[in-house]
């Protein structure tokens, strides 16, 4: 896991998060900024889940490695699937499971981040 | 049955989207406990492994139209509520039976109570996107 990086996908999907969650209340869906921003989001988590693959193929070893690989599968799948599903949505609830996925997200991140504090030590 | 709204539109895109995750995590704990300790706690692990087919059934179920996935949704919402209340309950009168966490241990508490309230949100969608048609029975009769 790369700091610079694990920081600025947990404000993403942190501010996206909450952007999602302010749409649903206020009753808007604005699909064409969800694609966008959930190409972005998506482009980083790839970015990262790729380097953690590289690094573990080097040889570094968190404790819980089947765990970690299983979050690194579920970050992948995460937002493309949230996304699509909301899409799929012309109301409000559309952002509205927006919000799940990504808060989700950031979950899975935090906790990636955490089981990687182990490696080397 | 035309104005059936289907389980998966409207509010329930959300429900959908938190059960899924639901399904996926509880699957996961409980894979993880199965093959790690499973000696530990098996009677609470099988449960969770319960617990978690359970989130999955009411997933798929709630994501699909049609009367069959809606009745499969309202069976696998109406077990998970009795679980997390049979369990929850057992759990807080017997603590020493469950010596490991299970989703539905004191109602849920270890997941923010989510799991007690998931399976009434379900029932309640399931009765309200159906109702149109229940209504409008309801109403006929009485003409």
């Amino acid at each position: 896991m790369v700091e610079p990086l694990v920081l600025a996908l947990i404000v993403f999907a942190g501010i996206y998060t909450v952007m999602a969650l302010g749409a649903a209340v206020v009753g808007r869906n604005p699909r064409e900024y969800v694609v966008i921003a959930s190409t972005g989001l998506e482009i980083l988590v790839v970015v990262q889940v790729l380097i953690a693959v590289i690094m573990l193929i080097g040889g570094d070893r968190p404790d819980e490695l089947g765990t970690f690989i299983g979050y690194l599968v579920v970050a992948v799948l995460l937002v493309p699937i949230g996304t699509l599903w909301a899409l799929a949505e012309r109301s409000r609830w559309g952002p509205a499971a927006l919000a799940v996925a990504c808060f989700a997200l950031l979950v899975v991140v935090i906790r990636l981040d955490d089981l990687w504090s182990t490696v080397g030590g | 049955m035309a104005d059936r709204r289907p389980t998966y539109s409207g509010p329930g895109r959300l429900l959908v989207a938190v059960y899924a995750v639901f399904a996926v995590s509880a699957s996961a704990r409980a894979g993880v406990q199965i093959v790690n300790h499973f000696d530990d706690a098996p009677v609470a692990y099988l449960l969770s492994a319960f617990a978690a087919v359970l989130y999955i059934v009411a997933t798929v179920a709630l994501a699909r139209s049609g009367p069959t996935a809606r009745r499969v949704a309202f069976v696998a919402c109406t077990v998970e509520l009795a679980g997390v209340l049979v369990i929850g309950t057992a759990s807080v009168i017997w603590p020493d039976a469950f010596p490991d966490e299970t989703v539905w241990s004191a109602y849920g508490r270890g997941y923010g109570f989510v799991p007690l309230v998931l399976p009434v949100l379900g029932l309640v969608w399931l009765r309200r996107s159906g109702g149109a048609r229940q209504r409008r029975r309801g109403q006929g009769e009485r003409v």
